[in-house]
């Protein structure tokens, strides 16, 4: 197949088509590939915009929104898990949410996938946009001081993005360089045949555990692997199947994506239309109510797009 | 019926396994065969350690430093749970409480007429080494069709729902059980598992026969029989004694076994249960004494993760309640038990059941068209959707046509990876076992031999990792199953009356965990009934049930030669018509504080 050129995360348009931006956005992708690193095995995880791949397949990795290391931690009590949820700074999946309440009730939670490297990207290259998609996004209250303290570069922790709203991640290991990281890490023993043999596996997230294990087995099978266009993460669907109305009828769907496209979702809105007569926080899911996000994070499945290929050495 | 399906179901009559024969297994420790009277001498007596440490105990550990499940913990888990019935027969009666010290004085009834851990243990062994030994199915009849008194048992259990351990123990007791799931039923957490959401529709949960909003059962009582006559014996003595109790009987109902070679088949065709995880522990310190059998030579680089090739070895823990548990990210090391439970409730385990009918007409109906569709061979397309041929031969070891020789051996029929090349395995000295001469499994991390979507690849898939974690996660989500067949089966029967085919039939699902939301309905919702978990490729198109906002539509993807087919499904094969969620207690608790000790 042809050499890629990295486009956005969703193939958005935040900024004309043809403008520096995206050629700029290609170059920071290719930085955070490193070229032909050897995953383990006889594979090799290939840079697609250099190398190219015969294609053979591709693969979609998928895991749950909802952070595992919480449920691991709170076996027993999935309501503690909840409660620890809330906080973005545990949200260690790739996907972090933010919930909104009148009063103990839940009216909206908006997830995102979005990478702080985008953010800083766009507004590198124009300021004026990043503001106006914040004032579209979260508030029109935004100023330019909250996101340019004192001028400067832009600030990815500033108030809208973390007290006081949801942009694009915030938590510590939530970035594109940590997703291609992971892709391209080794098999720590170098020897395993096998997945049982790759145990025991010490990382705690659903994840980690998905794209390594994935992509060290594809690597032990010969094949080279690198991230498809467009390299980032998505929310590929959500399950509300079940989920019930006060009146214990099926819930509609409430979902809306805002930015991205459905099945690879950057940034996804849960709200009830008010025509509805009730909120978020009034749905049951199996009989409970929801009264965090994470309930609903834990229906949220959240990938990642990957080429499995065969590359010339 | 179309007539692709009446030639199916006719061909399936000969799906049988080839059985191993002149096989001698290793000689297990004698140990004592717990009786009833035995058991009620020796509670109290605990060998294993309790985290409040209030007994009379001695923490003991095998060399492997699993638990050690001594003649007094043996006797008080219930034979059901550990290591299971599996009997040919099996009456399942759901009953209601009445006047509560009636019900008290029945199970102090009862409680001597359970089944004991060890005692189904040591038939279980007997049984197993004569039936590899004689190469025949049930060593329990002889030649001339009698049956063998020593190879013979009827064995009963019961448990009860989180309502009749409110009214018996009391809320305050009962509000000590973690399981958000068993306190809720299973009627509650119906939708949630694809159930219909329409009153109007088959498998709603108001028109279930048992464990709907207006019909939930509080007692589960199962007998269980070599013979349908002593099968028939113990069940009036059940219901007469209930019924003098003031109990009532919701629904009594009986499940065999399929006849001849279609034994231990469900009603679709296809072998059923061949996968269970062997469960960690012993019986003493003497090796050989394990609860589940170790088969692999200490060579064999899985020796530590596996009993017999294929069979995880599992923590005790995820089937009985403070127990050590599966650790999520180290399958070798335990992981601290549970202590969201009742002291009373230790070494129980929850059991979920599921009266799940099934429409064999309808998935032949649609196997046919869809193979058709996609050139396939109707049996070999179902084949792969099931990820086992009707014997039970696993397609990873033989991608093209049915083996009875494959199915019939025990240390091969479930010896197969997903992701890699298939290892042979170092077994320990098997007199009269030739070795593993079959194909080995082949990598398939492309799935193309077993699609993603495939009934065994969704349920348990193995060495993938999954949305939730590497291989060593999956161990956490494993239960063991303990189903059997009701209604007349309708395959292997060639010309079948109208009313054969109209007849009703189906799995009677029951299976026991410790936790049911983070194994069953982890499970169900989450890899059964998703399109793309445990990996993208559809839903479980045996058992997958989806329900949006009353489409029940569902999709799985055929990985056809020029590429993948995505294939549509909309009418469902298998409906839920009645269950709910109960926990087997510990013996000593049913003639203990469920009885109003």
């Amino acid at each position: 197949m042809a050499l890629l050129t990295f486009d956005t995360p969703g193939h958005v348009r935040d900024l004309p088509q043809g403008a520096p931006f995206y050629g700029e956005w290609h170059r920071t992708v290719e930085r955070l590939i490193g070229t032909s690193i050897a995953v383990s095995g006889r594979g090799r995880y290939v840079d697609p915009s250099r190398r190219d791949v015969e294609l053979v397949g591709r693969r979609l990795y998928t895991w749950t929104g909802f952070p595992r290391p919480l449920l691991v931690e709170h076996r027993d009590d999935r309501r503690a898990a909840w409660v620890a949820g809330e906080s973005r700074d545990v949200q260690i999946e790739y996907l972090e949410w933010r919930v909104e309440r009148a009063g103990d009730t839940i009216t909206r939670i908006t997830f995102t996938t979005e990478t702080p490297e985008y953010w800083k990207a766009l507004a590198a290259a124009d300021r004026g946009r990043v503001l106006r998609l914040y004032r579209e996004l979260v508030s029109p209250e935004v100023r330019e001081g909250d996101l340019f303290p004192g001028g400067a570069a832009y600030d990815p922790l500033n108030r809208w993005n973390t007290t006081d709203g949801i942009v694009h991640y915030v938590m510590r290991i939530n970035s594109l360089r940590d997703l291609l990281g992971v892709s391209q890490e080794s098999e720590p023993t170098r020897r395993a045949r096998d997945g049982y043999d790759a145990l025991p596996y010490k990382r705690r997230t659903g994840a980690d555990a998905r794209l390594n294990l994935d992509i060290w087995a594809l690597s032990r099978r010969g094949y080279a692997v690198s991230t498809d266009d467009t390299p980032g993460l998505y929310i590929a669907g959500w399950d509300d199947t079940g989920w019930e109305k006060p009146d214990g009828t099926p819930v509609g769907g409430y979902w809306r994506v805002v930015r991205g496209r459905p099945g690879a979702a950057l940034r996804v809105v849960y709200e009830v239309p008010e025509s509805e007569g009730f909120a978020v926080g009034d749905i049951r899911i199996g009989g409970r109510r929801i009264e965090f996000g994470g309930q609903v994070a834990e229906h949220v499945t959240v990938s990642a797009h990957g080429l499995v290929g065969r590359s010339p050495r | 019926m179309k007539r692709t399906t009446a030639v199916v179901l006719a061909g399936l009559a000969s799906a049988g396994a080839e059985l191993l024969a002149g096989v001698e297994l290793p000689g297990a420790a004698a140990d004592v065969v717990g009786g009833p009277g035995e058991r009620a001498a020796r509670v109290g007596e605990r060998e294993v350690a309790a985290p409040g440490g209030g007994l009379t105990e001695v923490a003991r550990m095998t060399a492997l430093g699993e638990p050690v499940y001594g003649r007094a913990a043996g006797n008080d888990i219930q034979g059901a749970v550990v290591p299971g019935f599996n009997k040919d027969h099996q009456q399942l009666v759901f009953l209601r409480l009445g006047e509560v010290e009636g019900a008290r004085a029945w199970l102090r009834w009862l409680a001597p007429r359970i089944a004991t851990m060890n005692e189904v243990l040591d038939f279980r062994r007997a049984f197993r080494a004569a039936r590899l030994r004689l190469g025949v199915r049930d060593p329990g009849v002889s030649g001339t069709g009698v049956r063998v008194p020593e190879l013979t048992a009827t064995w009963t259990s019961v448990a009860f729902s989180y309502t009749a351990i409110e009214l018996l123990a009391g809320p305050v007791e009962a509000g000590r059980f973690g399981d958000r799931s068993f306190r809720q039923g299973l009627a509650a957490r119906s939708t949630y598992l694809g159930d219909p959401a329409d009153p109007a529709r088959p498998g709603h949960r108001e028109r279930w026969v048992v464990g709907g909003p207006q019909n939930e059962a509080e007692m589960l009582v199962t007998v269980a029989a070599d013979a349908v006559d002593d099968l028939e014996t113990a069940v009036a003595a059940v219901i007469s004694t209930a019924s003098e109790h003031g109990l009532t009987v919701l629904l009594s109902e009986r499940g065999d076994t399929l006849p001849g070679q279609l034994a231990g088949h469900e009603h679709f065709g296809f072998k059923d249960g061949i996968s269970q995880p062997g469960i960690r522990g012993a019986r003493s310190t003497v090796s050989g004494d394990e609860i589940t059998p170790r088969y692999l030579a200490a060579d064999d680089p899985h020796a530590a993760l596996f009993g017999k090739p294929g069979q995880p070895l599992v923590w005790p823990g995820q089937f009985l309640l403070g127990e050590p548990r599966q650790d999520p990210q180290d399958p070798k090391v335990p992981a601290p038990a549970s202590t969201a439970f009742p002291q009373w409730a230790r070494l129980g385990s929850y059991v979920v059941v599921r009266r799940l009918a099934q429409d064999v007409v309808g998935f032949w109906d649609w196997m046919g068209s869809a193979a058709a569709a996609v050139d396939v061979d109707p049996v070999a397309f179902a084949s792969a959707l099931v990820g086992r041929w009707p014997s039970g031969a696993p397609v990873m070891r033989s991608p093209h046509h049915d083996d009875p020789a494959l199915a019939g051996d025990d240390f091969a029929s479930n010896h197969f990876l997903f992701q890699d090349d298939t290892r042979p395995s170092s077994l320990v000295p098997l007199a009269g076992y030739a070795g593993d001469s079959h194909r080995a499994a082949a990598a398939d991390v492309l799935a193309r031999v077993c699609p993603h979507a495939a009934h065994i690849r969704k349920v348990n898939p193995r060495d993938s990792a999954t949305d939730f974690g590497a291989p060593a996660d999956t161990l956490t989500r494993l239960m063991l199953r303990r189903g059997i067949p009701y209604g007349p089966p309708l395959v292997g029967v060639s010309d079948p009356s109208p009313q054969l085919v109209e007849a009703e039939r189906g799995l009677l699902f029951v299976a026991c965990m410790s936790s049911i939301e983070d194994q069953f309905e982890f499970v169900s919702r989450r890899w059964v009934n998703s399109v793309d978990q445990p990996n993208a490729g559809g839903v479980d198109p045996v058992i997958g049930q989806v329900d949006r906002a009353g489409q029940r539509g569902r999709e799985v993807v055929w990985p056809a030669a020029s590429g993948d087919v995505t294939l549509r499904l909309d009418a469902d094969f298998v409906t839920p018509t009645g269950g709910g969620y109960f926990f087997a207690p510990p013996i000593s608790a049913v003639d203990g504080i469920l009885a109003g000790a």
